[in-house]
């Protein structure tokens, strides 16, 4: 008699894996075996988890096309079984799994437009907070101003991406052949930041000294550090983030 | 002395602007919204709904639902290391995008 963790242990490996063997020893046959009834559930956890994929990277699955896809999720899904009941929450690996695929190497912007999907997605998906407290953030004291640090909204994703991903995964979801031929993916790099505002999920394009601020700015560091190396303009750079909702809170360091 | 004066006159800054509402545009905001992406984030945004396996809300845990439980099986199924599959969607039609032997 095997121990439940043992039997779901081998129930894993039938459904994400294919290796019904140890499952199937524990699977009354009556009539249809045991290795085709595992092949049941294993048939629709993966097209679950392939679907849940396919609605959060849908720019990727156009790009790829759809057998593609279908193979790259099935690879992924060995290599990154779910951790978690949420479907939603599944596909953070797949990125980077693109990435490494060799298939994959021909289309080098194709892991940073998932990124850019991958982003949306936990942008949607964020728990709500409380908007950031103004009146309580001015009522800090002068002399505690220098080591505030602000915490970013959990929706907020900040990317640096060689490509344009953001104007690909547009075309490519439009299915805009005059949008797609004029990209140029070697045209450099893109600043984006993503997050959920009152309106929806919203990505905007930043310059490249803008990411940096807000970069270290929703990395935590101290106001006083962000300003050693800020713009001229920090004080409306950062009074964006609070009217947007990326800032939903703040901490006093060191008094 | 400095930085705390320059942390200070900027959060004040800063401050006024927020209350006020009226930052300064920063950066072009994404142009449109109801592009592709846009209408993608705002269903993405619709489907925030509580979801795990066995509770069909609405939302990707409806994907094994209905049809994909037998019919998906045979597709599903094939061994990826068994045939090779390369890129073949819209990709091909961003110019240069393609590069060989990358």
């Amino acid at each position: 008699m095997p121990s439940l963790r043992e039997l779901q242990a081998d129930i894993a490996r039938a459904v994400l894996l294919g290796e019904p063997e140890a499952a199937a020893v524990h699977v009354m046959a009556d009539g249809i075996a045991a290795e085709q009834r595992l092949a049941l559930y294993q048939g629709n956890v993966r097209a679950a988890l392939t679907t849940a994929l396919r609605l959060t990277f849908p720019a990727v699955e156009r790009l790829v096309g759809v057998e593609f896809f279908t193979m790259a999720a099935a690879r992924c899904l060995r290599a990154h079984p779910p951790c978690s009941a949420w479907l939603d929450q599944y596909g953070a690996a797949f990125p980077g799994f693109l990435g490494a695929m060799p298939e994959c190497a021909t289309l080098p912007y194709l892991a940073d437009v998932a990124r850019f999907e991958h982003a949306l997605s936990v942008a949607a998906h964020a728990p709500d907070e409380p908007a950031l407290d103004l009146a309580a953030l001015a009522a800090v004291p002068p002399s505690r101003h220098a080591a505030l640090r602000f915490r970013a909204h959990p929706s907020v994703t900040l990317l640096r991406c060689d490509a344009p991903v953001d104007a690909i995964a547009d075309a490519a979801l439009a299915d805009d052949a005059d949008a797609l031929a004029a990209i140029d993916p070697c045209a450099g790099p893109v600043h984006l930041v993503v997050h959920r505002g009152a309106e929806g999920v919203v990505t905007e394009r930043i310059d490249a000294m803008d990411y940096c601020f807000l970069d270290r700015l929703f990395g935590g560091a101290t106001l006083a550090a962000l300003l050693e190396a800020a713009g001229a303009d920090a004080a409306g750079l950062l009074a964006h983030q609070f009217i947007t909702g990326r800032i939903a809170g703040f901490s006093e360091a060191d008094p | 002395m400095h930085r705390r004066s320059l942390a200070t006159a900027t959060l004040a800054t800063a401050l006024g602007l927020a209350f006020a509402g009226i930052a300064p545009a920063q950066a072009q905001m994404d142009k449109s919204s109801m592009d592709p992406k846009a209408q993608t984030a705002q269903r993405m945004t619709q489907e925030k709904l509580e979801k795990c396996f066995g509770i069909a809300a609405r939302g990707k845990n409806d994907c094994a639902q209905g049809a994909q439980s037998c019919a998906g099986h045979a597709t599903m199924d094939r061994d990826p290391a068994s045939f090779v599959l390369v890129p073949a969607g819209a990709c091909g039609k961003i110019a240069g995008g393609s590069l060989k032997g990358a």
